[in-house]
């Protein structure tokens, strides 16, 4: 167990690695030079030549490189060409909007999915299913900025039973900082509800078909209790791994609710700094983004061993 | 057992349809207190549908369509789920076939046993449902009943699943036990001592048994009475005894002629003198080890040394784990032996650092395989002529189209089966067309790993006489790796006995069989059901 999370650790190391070199590369791939950027147009040659000096410029690649990453790993994220505050600041006030509202999103799409695909697989060819299906055919066709344009036009607009734009830390009143992500919340999670509902549906089908399923029938639980521990435990593998790459999904589609909702987050500050060529950060946000990815993955591959015994022997042989 | 008074069980007229399609067509069977029943057939014949059908347990789409079903004078056709969840369990309790895929593979097997207990109020907490589970896992023969308790199935072996799964449907008792085909997936030693089991559990508690098996040695050894069907009729019913000796209906005395075990013929006279013909496959000195992660070694084979001569058979014989799969997959090039010779033909193959992409093509137009899952080695969306003519367009052969013709012609397809996809077609068929394709490259030798293992007698008699057949015809060697002692004293010339990686003894067939040397032999020889009878 521990080898297999050492050598999962390690491998996620080399994955950070290998994503900071492509992100370091792609920045510097960009049209326009940041020297210029920062000297202003009407630059003499010389000023440009100490500004290149001073940001680093004139030195090899693989020089910027591990000073970049010298750089990344002492926390120092660089200075916002827009504002010129240090990228870092801007990152850890962005970072916790983003991780409510995903993990928020998260939580809803997993409690709405798994119950529905259970119901949906426990009352196949019946309405349940149906409904279902429509369900999530909706939900993964509806276009989520419309879904939220929807929201805050009815719901929060017209009824006024949510705010229609803004953020309250859940540090300062925990109760009204849920009631203004609730809204967006849902909306980001419901593709994700869909994508859930589905696997579950499909994997329960196949353990409620399933040999130890019958023997479970055979020694004469409750259909009940068939379903949702036999059959849902068993299907819990599969379902982690959708709902770890489903986080990713959220956080990317965070950045489109945000903007509706009006959530000073992640995906606000990403299109704020693209379209005002502030590159430290988006490069920045990208490293922050694809770290996350690679800690999810490596807690999702904790947690298959957790749910899988056939997993924890394996390493324990390891 | 003479049955006193009201029966068990009491099946009337049962139907049975899955959609518009009936599969159990009026089956009556009665098992009286403490009575033991065989319910015998090949695939197909409706056997397991009417055992699953007494406990509303029939797979998605099944339905009883007439007849009834009484449980101690009790009508249960028609039962509601509450009802059935009593009984299940607490009346009547299941074996599954597949011990493999019998258990919650996520749970531990003391709980599943406790879970039944506590399902039906046997148990006053968790705690005491989980002190008897350990209590019963030690009746059932399980050593160290406490600690296996706390494992799960995948760090149990076959037979020790099988053992759990008897628990868990005797935990509460019940009146009937129905065992669906409890064995078939177990080695002969190993199922042997579950039916041994069984028949002790069952016997003490006055439990009758409903044993749903396609094997009527193994019938006519564990049960007073015999219920043989046929396409979802009772073809023929009496003691067992009786059936086996005198059986009244042609297709129960087909399934007797077809039983290795019940007619058992003699072996094979010693076919040609091996030592003067240069064998097609000689394995010298051969050892392969695994190396698992972590540094351990498992010794797959360990100076494993036999050989095949042209025109003749020889069979290798084991249990699982004990290598014979390994010797295979040498034998087919698949494989490269850690240490030892490999003789193809004289020629050398399959030295240490592998063989190369030239050495493989040789050894594959050689050497053969025809496998055991006629289901999974077949691509499910290939045709069947397409499938036969892989081999030779992988091997660059013209005039595919009439060779493979020739092929179904030779395995006795008729020419249309070529347009048809494996799914269209019976085990048997599949089994014919896997032999086809083997035969495409015109091979000295044909390794059938476990080949006939998946097919019920009447089907595994059929593609024995086939392959009897070509090697006449063709003056084919086989190397036919089995666990069935049956079928290898059939198809055998030469036999090699195999235990953990080693050779326990080989030689003619008529001498292994019949006059075993090694210890290990005469236990496989006396595992055998129908032996007895």
């Amino acid at each position: 167990m521990i080898r297999r999370l050492a050598s999962r650790l390690a491998q996620a190391v080399v994955t950070l690695l290998l994503a900071s070199l492509v992100i370091f590369l792609g920045v510097r791939a960009l049209p326009g030079d940041p020297a210029l950027a920062a000297a202003g147009e009407e630059a003499d040659p010389a000023t440009l030549a100490t500004v290149r000096a001073q940001l680093g410029l004139d030195q090899p690649l693989v020089v910027q490189y591990l000073r970049f990453l010298g750089r990344t790993v002492t926390g120092d994220l660089g200075t916002s060409t827009r504002t010129g505050e240090p990228v870092s600041d801007a990152i850890l006030s962005a970072l916790p909007v983003t991780l409510q509202l995903s993990v928020l999103a998260l939580l809803v799409a997993v409690a709405v999915g798994i119950v529905a695909g259970v119901l949906a697989a426990r009352y196949r060819g019946r309405w349940p299913e149906w409904l279902a299906s429509v369900f999530s055919l909706a939900a993964l066709s509806v276009p989520v900025f419309w879904l939220g344009l929807l929201a805050v036009l009815y719901l929060a607009v017209g009824l006024g039973a949510f705010p229609a734009s803004g953020y309250v830390s859940p540090l300062t009143d925990p109760l009204r900082a849920l009631h203004h992500l609730i809204l967006p919340a849902v909306i980001v999670g419901l593709p994700t509800a869909a994508v859930v509902l589905r696997q579950t549906r499909a994997s329960m089908l196949g353990a409620l078909d399933s040999d130890f399923v019958r023997t479970a029938r055979a020694t004469g639980l409750s259909e009940n209790r068939v379903v949702w521990t036999v059959a849902l435990r068993n299907s819990l593998v599969v379902l982690t791994t959708i709902v770890g790459l489903q986080l990713g999904t959220l956080i990317a589609g965070a950045a489109v609710t945000e903007r509706i909702f009006g959530l000073p987050g992640l995906g606000k500050l990403t299109l704020d700094s693209v379209f005002s060529r502030d590159y430290p950060v988006v490069q920045a946000v990208v490293l922050v983004v694809t770290a996350a990815y690679v800690v999810i993955n490596l807690l999702v591959d904790v947690l298959y061993s957790v749910v899988d015994p056939r997993i924890r022997v394996a390493g324990a042989a390891a | 057992m003479p049955s006193d008074g009201e029966p068990v069980l009491e099946v009337r007229g049962l139907r049975v349809a899955f959609g518009d399609d009936e599969v159990v067509h009026g089956v009556d069977l009665t098992i009286g207190a403490g009575e033991r029943v065989a319910l015998v057939g090949g695939s197909g014949s409706g056997k397991s549908t009417t055992a699953l059908a007494v406990l509303g347990l029939l797979p998605a789409g099944g339905r009883v369509t007439a007849g009834s079903v009484r449980f101690r004078g009790e009508d249960i056709t028609t039962a509601g789920p509450r009802r059935l969840r009593e009984l299940r369990g607490a009346g009547i309790g299941l074996v599954p076939q597949d011990p493999l895929s019998g258990l919650d593979p996520v749970r531990r097997v003391g709980t599943q046993v406790a879970t039944a207990l506590r399902a039906h109020g046997l148990a006053e907490s968790r705690r005491d449902a989980r002190g008897r589970a350990v209590d019963l896992l030690a009746a059932a023969g399980i050593p160290e009943p406490a600690r296996r308790a706390v494992q799960y199935p995948h760090e149990l072996s076959g037979g020790m699943r099988q053992r759990v799964l008897v628990t868990i449907a005797l935990a509460c008792r019940p009146a009937l036990l129905l065992a669906d085909e409890p064995t078939s997936a177990l080695d002969v030693t190993v199922a042997r001592r579950i039916l041994d089991l069984v028949g002790e559990l069952t016997a003490s508690s006055g439990t009758s048994l409903l044993l749903v098996t396609h094997d009527l040695g193994l019938a006519a050894e564990r049960a007073d009475r015999v219920v043989v069907l046929r396409d979802g009729r009772v073809a023929e019913a009496g003691g067992a005894a009786r059936v086996l000796r005198s059986p009244t209906d042609d297709y129960t005395r087909a399934l007797i002629d077809a039983s290795p075990g019940l007619s058992p013929g003699a072996p094979r006279a010693v076919a040609g003198a091996l030592p003067d013909t240069a064998p097609v496959l000689e394995l010298d000195g051969v050892s392969h080890r695994f190396r698992l992660r972590g540094g351990h070694t498992v010794h797959a084979l360990d100076d494993v040394s036999f050989a095949v001569a042209p025109g003749t058979t020889t069979a290798v014989v084991g249990e699982s784990g004990s290598g014979k799969t390994t010797a295979a997959r040498i034998a087919l090039g698949l494989l490269a032996p850690s240490s030892g010779t490999v003789r193809l033909d004289g020629r050398e193959t399959g030295v240490r650092s592998g063989l190369d992409r030239a050495e493989r093509r040789t050894v594959a137009a050689a050497v053969q395989p025809v496998l055991q899952d006629p289901f999974g080695s077949l691509d499910p969306t290939w045709t069947v002529a397409s499938l036969i003519a892989e081999p030779l367009r992988v091997h660059g052969h013209d005039g595919r189209g009439a060779r493979v013709a020739e092929l179904l012609d030779a395995v006795a397809l008729p020419a249309t089966t070529g347009r048809r996809v494996p799914r269209e077609l019976s085990g048997g068929q599949r089994q014919r067309v896997a032999i086809a394709r083997a035969l495409a490259l015109e091979p000295q030798l044909v390794v059938c790993d476990e080949a006939v293992s998946a097919l019920d007698v009447l089907v595994q008699d059929q593609v024995l006489r086939l392959l009897e057949d070509l090697q006449e015809r063709l003056g084919l060697a086989y190397l036919f790796i089995s666990h069935d002692l049956g079928v290898v004293r059939r198809i055998a010339d030469r036999v090699v006995v195999m235990r953990s990686g080693r050779v326990e003894e080989q030689g003619p067939a008529a001498r292994v069989l019949e006059a075993p040397e090694a210890e290990y032999t005469r236990e496989l020889l006396a595992a055998v059901p129908g032996r007895a009878a």
